[in-house]
């Protein structure tokens, strides 16, 4: 029975150092910050998961350890992916450069500086500004008769 | 303390703990090398959840349960920073 627990616990750090590396080696060798900001919310959230895990199965006779740990895979698998998001979507914001060989760019043109946000689309964000200056608020109305004017 | 678990101890003190230690140099090498200032920041959010694996192979190694509580604070203090850190990137003049 030890052996089968401790056994698990040994592949378990294994293969949490494995995701360790992995992500280690995509954060290195990736071309754009999107990318490695990619490999390391995914891989190293699998492998600090798999490193809990493994703490749980050593400590078996321990149930408040158990406990902890499952407090701990919760409060991860819930957190990096909010912290990946906030820091993608402000250098985004800030306009840090998306890889060259990136085939299409939905985001371009959508973030407004005024209000730190951002729009679903370039057309509609015109049309809120353009509202906007109706009531007289808005400070820039790069008004764009050609792209309005379609239908 | 029987042998499995005396074994499982040394397989974390020398065998984990170096295989993790790559993991750690290859994320220094893009925390000082890194273009922009956001790729420092996500070097420092991996940086810490290495942090996390190696304090818990440290828990098993020297056999404390408590090192478990550690690697929990440290989860939610590298959350903090990485809010913190986004939030001072898009607001930032």
């Amino acid at each position: 029975m030890e052996l089968l627990l401790f056994g698990l616990a040994a592949l378990l750090m294994l293969l949490s150092t494995f995701f360790f590396i992995v992500s280690g080696i995509g954060l290195v060798r990736m071309p754009d910050l999107y990318m490695r900001m990619s490999a390391t919310s995914k891989a190293a959230t699998l492998g600090a998961a798999c490193a809990f895990l493994a703490g749980a199965l050593y400590f078996y006779d321990n149930p408040s350890v158990a406990l902890r740990v499952f407090a701990g895979i919760l409060f991860i698998f819930a957190t990096a992916p909010i912290g990946a998001h906030m820091i993608g979507r402000a250098s985004y914001a800030r306009g840090v450069a998306v890889w060259e060989g990136a085939v299409i760019d939905e985001m371009k043109d959508c973030y407004d500086r005024s209000t730190y946000s951002f729009h679903s689309s370039p057309q509609q964000h015109q049309t809120a500004s353009a509202t906007s200056a109706e009531s007289g608020t808005a400070n820039q109305a790069p008004t764009a008769p050609s792209r309005q004017a379609t239908p | 303390m029987n042998d499995y678990q005396e074994v499982l101890q040394l397989f974390m003190i020398y065998v984990i703990l170096p295989l993790l230690t790559i993991g750690l140099l290859l994320t220094l090498w893009r925390l000082v090398r890194g273009p922009t200032f956001a790729d420092r920041v996500v070097a420092l959010d991996k940086l810490s959840v290495i942090a996390i694996g190696i304090i818990l192979a440290y828990a098993i190694g020297l056999d404390r349960p408590v090192y478990v509580d550690i690697a929990l604070i440290v989860a939610m203090l590298s959350f903090l920073t990485t809010v913190g850190f986004g939030y001072y990137i898009e607001r930032r003049v």
